[in-house]
């Protein structure tokens, strides 16, 4: 089955949008105070990552799969990373009870 | 707007729309069991979990609690370098595309897929398997442990967890 577009799709305009949510994301990890919003904006930079990885996977070699064998594993393994920093966060503002990282310096001395 | 939102359950919906524009990607890409998974893991319960985590915080709502640090303007600088060094190294590299575009790759379908996925990816499949487990039962005890002390009624993560996987 083939869908016709209007205009061609090129690898390029993948790279750049993957490119624009990686700078967002890492803009907001190292502007915000909020333990929840810096975990919201890894999962923006893993979503680049991810279109990244099935891009090139679909533009250089579609009949191995490589790309998207990567992706769904990435995506494994972003569910653990996200359950265990969200009960580490539940810990944290047990402790404290604030999730502001700037009233969080129990590692500092 | 997932970073300029004012307050951060809008911030987590908006998480929730750019993921699911992230499945579209993939459905362009021909990547149709990824999107399902996107969606699924992603949309289904990352978002729900990271809400159910704002409420066990007590985040107010209406509240603004989009807050941030004095480091905006090194910031933004960094985010603009990258994306201007990246989009550079994409534009200047000659990547050999079998495909000239999308459109004329052919669909591939679950049955490739998970074909791939069990025969040759399968030792990669266990350790992910063993992973979730690890971190399932990881996140209970961080998650617990407080509430064995203080006997703080605030056990909702760990069932939150089981759900996810």
């Amino acid at each position: 089955m083939q869908v016709q577009l209007g205009f061609d799709l090129k690898l390029i305009y993948f790279l750049v949008i993957s490119a624009v949510l990686f700078g967002i994301g890492i803009y907001g990890v190292l502007t915000r105070r909020h333990l929840v919003h810096i975990l919201l904006s890894i999962e923006l930079i893993l979503n680049a990552a991810l279109i990244n990885l099935v891009a090139f996977s679909a533009f250089t070699t579609p009949e191995k799969m490589t790309g998207q064998m990567f992706a769904v594993f990435i995506i494994v393994v972003a569910a653990c990373e996200v359950g265990v920093g969200l009960a580490i966060i539940l810990s944290v503002y047990r402790k404290k009870n604030t999730v502001d990282i700037d009233n969080i310096n129990i590692l500092k001395w | 707007m997932v970073i300029t939102g004012k307050h951060i359950l809008h911030s987590a919906f908006y998480l929730a729309a750019t993921l699911l524009c992230v499945a579209m990607y993939f459905i362009m890409l021909r990547a149709e069991f990824l999107a399902a998974v996107q969606v699924l893991v992603y949309i289904g319960s990352i978002v729900v979990l990271i809400l159910f985590a704002l409420m066990l915080t007590r985040t107010k709502a209406g509240e603004d609690t989009n807050i941030s640090n004095n480091q905006k303007v090194f910031a933004a600088l960094t985010a603009v370098i990258l994306f201007i060094s990246l989009t550079l190294v994409f534009s200047y590299s000659k990547i050999n595309t079998v495909a000239e575009n999308a459109t004329a790759l052919k669909i591939s379908s679950i049955k490739d897929f998970s074909g791939i996925l069990f025969t040759k990816y399968t030792l990669p499949f266990e350790i992910a398997s063993i992973l979730l487990l690890a971190s399932l039962v990881g996140s209970i005890v961080i998650a617990m442990k407080e509430k064995l002390q203080t006997g703080e009624g605030a056990d909702g993560s760990g069932q939150d967890r089981k759900g996810e996987s």
